[in-house]
Formats: C-alpha cells, sequence, structure tokens
C-alpha cells in the first residue's frame, strides 16, 4: 500500500517536473519525488511489531524483530541535503522573478536569447 | 593512514576558516584556500607513496570494521583521479585570483570552491554508495551556487536547468541506492560485489536475468549520466557552462562532469555490480551518440564558451565509449581521454577567460575584437583547439589514437570510421573558431577596454600550455606505470577492490 504511494508521488514528481513550465511548480515537483523516495527508504526499514533498535545485554534474542535503523539515518541526511538544496532553489528562483518578473521557464529562456 | 580522512577534512576546515576569518578581508580568502590545496597536495603526495605498495589503502572510520563500519578506500583509480582533480583545481583557484575581483563577496566565491573540493574528494574516497551519494550531493550543491554566483540573468538561468536535472538526477540515484539496499541488505561497494557474486555462482539469479539488478542498475547510470551530461541528458550542459565566471566554467567541465559522472560510474559498474555485454553496449552506443551529437550541435553556435561546452558533451562521450569497449587498451584509453580532455578543455576556458577580462562582456560578436590584444592567450586558443582536434604533439591525438585502436582491435570498424567523420567535424568547427577570431579582426563599433592580462593568469595559461603540449608523450611514457596501470587493473578485475578491502 505504502509502495503503492511512493510510486504515485514518484510518478506525479517525474511528471511535473518533465511538463510543468512554471519555476514554483517545479521546486514543488522535485519536492515531491525526493519525499517519494524519503518514503519508501522509511518503508522498507518498517517491520510489523518491531521494536527499537536498541541493543542490551539481557535480550539478545529479540534482534530479529528490530526496525531496520539504517534507512532512518539515510533519510535523515537525505532530507538534510535536500533541504539544502531546495533552499537554494528557492533563491535562485526569489533572483529571476526580481530580473524577469515572471516565473515562466520559457518567457525566461526567451529573454535572456533576446 | 591519517591521510585520507584528512583530504576530506582540510578543505572543511578551510571553508570554515574562510566564513570565520576572511568575511570582512576578502584578499586572505584566497590566500588561504591557495595554502589548502598546497596542503591538500603535500598529503596526496603522501598517499601516493603509500599506495603505490600494497595498491589499495583503507581506513575504517572510526575504528569500526567492515560490516558495521563505513570504509574510505583509496586505489588505483581513486589516486589517478584525485591526481587530476587537485591539479585542475590548483590551476583553476591561481586563475581565479585576478579573475573574480570584480565581485564583491570573494569569500563566497573561496568558501564554495573548497566545498565543492571536499565533496569531490569525498566522492572519489567513498566505500559505500550512500557515502559516495552524500559527497555528491555536497559537491553538487557548492557547484549550483558557483554557477549562479555571479547573479547575472543567464547564469540563473543556467544554474536553475542544472539544479533541475541534478535534482532529478540525485532522486535517480536515491532510489537506485534504495532498491538496492532493500535487495541486498548492505551498502558498502565491496560487500555488494560479494553478495551479486555468491548469488551469480549459485547459478539461480544470473546477472543479466536478475530483474531488481537490471532496474538498479539503469538509475545508477541514468543518473550519473545525468550528472556527466552525456546526450540524452545533455541540456544543462551548455546553459551551465556557458554564463558562468571562467574558473568555475574549468571546474565544471573538468572536475565536476567526469569525477561526479564517470568516476561513479566506473565504480559502480566495475567494481560493485559487475558489467554484462549489454551494459557495455548502452555505453558504447551512449557514447557515440554523445560524440555525433556534440559535435553536431557545436556547428550552429557562434559564443566562443558555447562551443566548448557541446564539445565537452563529445570529448565525455569519447571517454564513455572507451569504458563501453572493455577491453584494456580502452579503457587505458579512455583514463588517458579523462586527463587529455580536462587539460584542453580548460586551456580553452582560461583564454577565454582572459579575453573576457580583457573586454569585460562576453557576447559572441566581440569575439573578434578580443583575440587580437594578447598573442599568449591567442596561441593557448589555438594549442586548446589543436589538442580537441587531436593534432599529433598534443596530448588530445594520443588518447584518441589509443581509444580508435582499442576499437580497431575489438572489430567495431564502423565505429571507428564514425569516430574519424566525428574529429573532421570537430576540425571544421575550431578551424572556423579560430579563422574569425584571428584572421578576420575587423573592429567592431563597440569599444573594448584593453588591459593587459594579469601575471598569475599568465602563469596558469602557460602551465596548461606546457602539460597539454607535453602530457601525452610524458603519460604515455614514464608515468604509466604509475597511474595508469593499477587504475586499469583495479577498474577491469573486479575481485581485487573487494578483496583489497574485505581481507587486506
Amino acid at each position: 500500500m505504502i509502495y503503492l504511494l511512493c510510486f504515485v508521488l514518484f510518478g506525479v514528481g517525474i511528471y511535473g517536473l518533465l511538463v510543468k513550465k512554471n519555476i514554483i511548480k517545479l521546486i514543488m515537483s522535485m519536492m515531491i519525488s525526493s519525499y517519494a523516495v524519503h518514503i519508501f527508504l522509511i518503508a522498507s526499514g518498517f517491520r510489523w511489531h518491531g521494536r527499537t533498535p536498541v541493543l542490551d545485554a539481557t535480550n539478545t534474542m529479540q534482534k530479529i524483530a528490530m526496525v531496520d535503523p539504517m534507512p532512518q539515518t539515510l533519510v535523515l541526511i537525505s532530507i538534510i541535503v535536500s533541504a539544502a538544496f531546495i533552499s537554494l532553489l528557492c533563491v535562485v528562483a526569489i533572483r529571476l522573478f526580481q530580473l524577469f518578473g515572471t516565473f515562466d521557464i520559457t518567457k525566461i529562456k526567451e529573454k535572456i536569447k533576446n | 593512514m591519517i591521510e585520507i580522512p584528512l583530504l576530506i577534512i582540510v578543505p572543511l576546515l578551510g571553508v570554515f576558516l574562510i566564513v570565520g576569518i576572511a568575511r570582512k578581508k576578502s584578499h586572505i580568502a584566497g590566500i588561504i584556500s591557495i595554502i589548502t590545496l598546497c596542503l591538500i597536495f603535500y598529503l596526496y603526495k603522501n598517499l601516493l607513496g603509500a599506495a603505490g605498495n600494497s595498491g589499495v589503502i583503507v581506513y575504517e572510520l572510526g575504528g569500526w570494521s567492515m560490516p558495521e563500519g563505513i570504509n574510505l578506500v583509496i586505489d588505483g583509480l581513486a589516486v589517478f583521479m584525485l591526481g587530476i582533480v587537485y591539479f585542475i583545481s590548483l590551476i583553476a583557484l591561481i586563475y581565479s585570483i585576478p579573475y573574480v575581483k570584480k565581485i564583491n563577496d570573494q569569500w563566497k566565491y573561496y568558501a564554495l570552491f573548497l566545498l565543492f573540493i571536499t565533496g569531490v574528494s569525498g566522492v572519489v574516497v567513498a566505500g559505500d554508495i550512500f557515502t559516495l551519494f552524500v559527497f555528491l550531493e555536497i559537491a553538487a550543491v557548492a557547484s549550483y551556487a558557483l554557477v549562479s554566483i555571479s547573479l547575472e540573468a543567464g547564469a540563473l538561468y543556467g544554474a536553475f536547468g542544472y539544479m533541475r536535472m541534478g535534482m532529478i538526477s540525485s532522486v535517480l540515484i536515491l532510489l537506485g541506492i534504495a532498491i538496492s539496499y532493500n535487495y541486498l541488505s548492505t551498502l558498502s561497494i565491496s560487500e555488494v560485489a560479494i553478495k551479486l557474486g555468491i548469488r551469480n555462482q549459485a547459478g539461480n539469479l544470473a546477472l543479466d536475468n536478475n530483474i531488481v539488478i537490471i532496474f538498479v542498475s539503469l538509475l545508477f547510470f541514468i543518473g550519473f549520466a545525468m550528472k556527466s551530461g552525456l546526450v540524452p541528458f545533455h541540456s544543462w550542459v551548455v546553459d551551465a557552462h556557458a554564463f558562468s565566471f571562467a574558473p568555475v566554467s574549468i571546474m565544471l567541465a573538468a572536475i565536476c562532469m567526469p569525477v561526479l559522472g564517470i568516476y561513479p560510474i566506473l565504480r559502480i559498474f566495475f567494481n560493485m555490480i559487475g558489467v554484462t555485454p549489454k551494459i557495455l553496449s548502452i555505453m558504447m552506443i551512449i557514447g557515440i551518440l554523445s560524440m555525433i551529437l556534440g559535435t553536431v550541435l557545436c556547428l550552429r553556435e557562434r559564443d566562443f564558451k558555447r562551443i566548448i561546452g557541446y564539445n565537452c558533451i563529445s570529448e565525455l562521450g569519447f571517454v564513455i565509449f572507451g569504458i563501453g569497449i572493455g577491453s584494456k587498451l580502452a579503457i587505458a584509453g579512455a583514463l588517458l581521454h579523462i586527463i587529455s580532455y580536462s587539460l584542453s578543455s580548460s586551456l580553452l576556458y582560461v583564454s577565454d577567460g582572459a579575453m573576457d577580462s580583457e573586454k569585460k562582456v562576453s557576447n559572441d560578436q566581440n569575439l573578434k575584437i578580443t583575440f587580437k590584444s594578447n598573442v599568449l592567450t591567442k596561441v593557448a586558443s589555438i594549442i586548446g583547439s589543436m589538442s580537441v582536434v587531436g593534432i599529433p604533439p598534443f596530448n588530445g591525438f594520443w588518447s584518441k589514437m589509443i581509444i580508435i585502436t582499442a576499437a580497431w582491435i575489438a572489430g567495431y570498424k564502423g565505429n571507428c570510421m564514425l569516430i574519424v567523420l566525428v574529429l573532421i567535424l570537430n576540425a571544421v568547427v575550431f578551424i572556423k573558431v579560430q579563422t574569425h577570431g584571428m584572421f578576420k579582426s575587423k573592429q567592431r563599433n563597440r569599444q573594448s577596454i584593453v588591459v593587459e592580462v594579469p601575471f598569475l593568469m599568465r602563469l596558469c595559461i602557460i602551465i596548461l600550455m606546457v602539460f597539454s603540449l607535453f602530457s601525452g608523450v610524458f603519460w604515455l611514457s614514464t608515468q604509466r606505470e604509475a597511474f595508469l596501470d593499477p587504475a586499469v587493473n583495479m577498474i577491469l578485475e573486479k575481485g581485487n577492490y573487494t578483496k583489497a578491502i574485505l581481507w587486506n
């Protein structure tokens, strides 16, 4: 179920990236597609009735039922990276809007050519 | 070996120093970054001696050994790549000291530059794919900011296109990492190689038919091909190159595209997943497409920087074509071509930047005025063009000759003809550029301000000229055993890398 959601989100994001012309919509589709991958990673580490991945000396037997901690760390790092990315994109978008007065990428391209 | 993490820590320290100290006094920032890079060169030299004996050096981060920990690895290929990266970035940094005087906050530029070097060193020494991805993103974010740092309209537009492609590629790479972690429950390159090898030997899951591995390798290939600007994904290259500063263009062309694009492809396909004939043939097809389209699109351009940008695509096409042939000679040629390509493209950008600093504008029509004013830039531009086209004494000739010979031996004779055709088209493009630039020097009505080229710029131009004149012969004769052979061995024998890391 969650994997289906990931797939749909990823499809929406890639569709938006390839088709849309508004810069803000482009940025939003980038965010959506990266969130899809994040959800996929988190879902891949999930176990039903899993316990927290902390090992203690007494019950090492329950190691099998642990939630996989690795994807969560990966997602944390990846979220930080994409935050840096998105903020830089927003700066560029704002600057482009100040210069051209439009968010439409094709109009910006025409204005640069002329 | 303590030097390996220091390769990442030292430039990062430089970034913090610049941000901390040099905000008020911008001229210190350049000095700090030069000192940092010299320190890295010293560390790199130590590593060179150490890697010569055993071949592979492994550093375990935090003392955690293999299954849990993260490894940093230096092998022949990494030494080779780091050599290119540090040499070219030192040249670009020296060059940018007189060049970036016209922007207000120089310290931002230098800090971003050192951050970029941090990311690239991390990509090269990373021992598992997620570390590689994180450093790739660090380098990529720094390069997006560097492209847009001049805050001109064109630069912002180019940076936006670059970021769009970069975001798609990083999402695809992350998806590939997620799926391969799901499937193999490990991230380390050597462990993945072992697991796939075991599955392969057991016979129940051959690489060719395993749908998950095919999907993952497609994701990785598309992602890294986007980063390196190969042909179906080349749209960002020219816009990002054309409007940015000359040292930034050097960095994009000579470091970013080969090291962030080609190097991970080599590492992942040859050391981690393992190549199959299908993957190799895909590489060859993409290489040929890049060569042809990059050169054909050159023909209609008038701006010199855009021409070099398209030419970069076609040169990387040569590299990936050489890798796709897959024989030992061809891979040696491809690696050699990375050197000669980075030297010649940076020489072209350096000479163009020297003209640019003379005239303060970079419009296509003004090409004619400014070629006239300095002999050195003229000669540099001619040497760069001849190296790109492949005229014998220059280094472009040797690498291209090796690739063509390897293709001929491997039996791809039609492709050899195509390569020669591409070279002829290249020659047409650059003859056009040089004749328009050199001999038809009519004065346009726009007055240009003629300034003497600064000393540091001239120094860079001379160093690059000397290297692109001699390095072909030099590399082939003297340094082959030290640099090229270990790299080729490390690529071609998948087991070597894994064995050296797991049972060192």
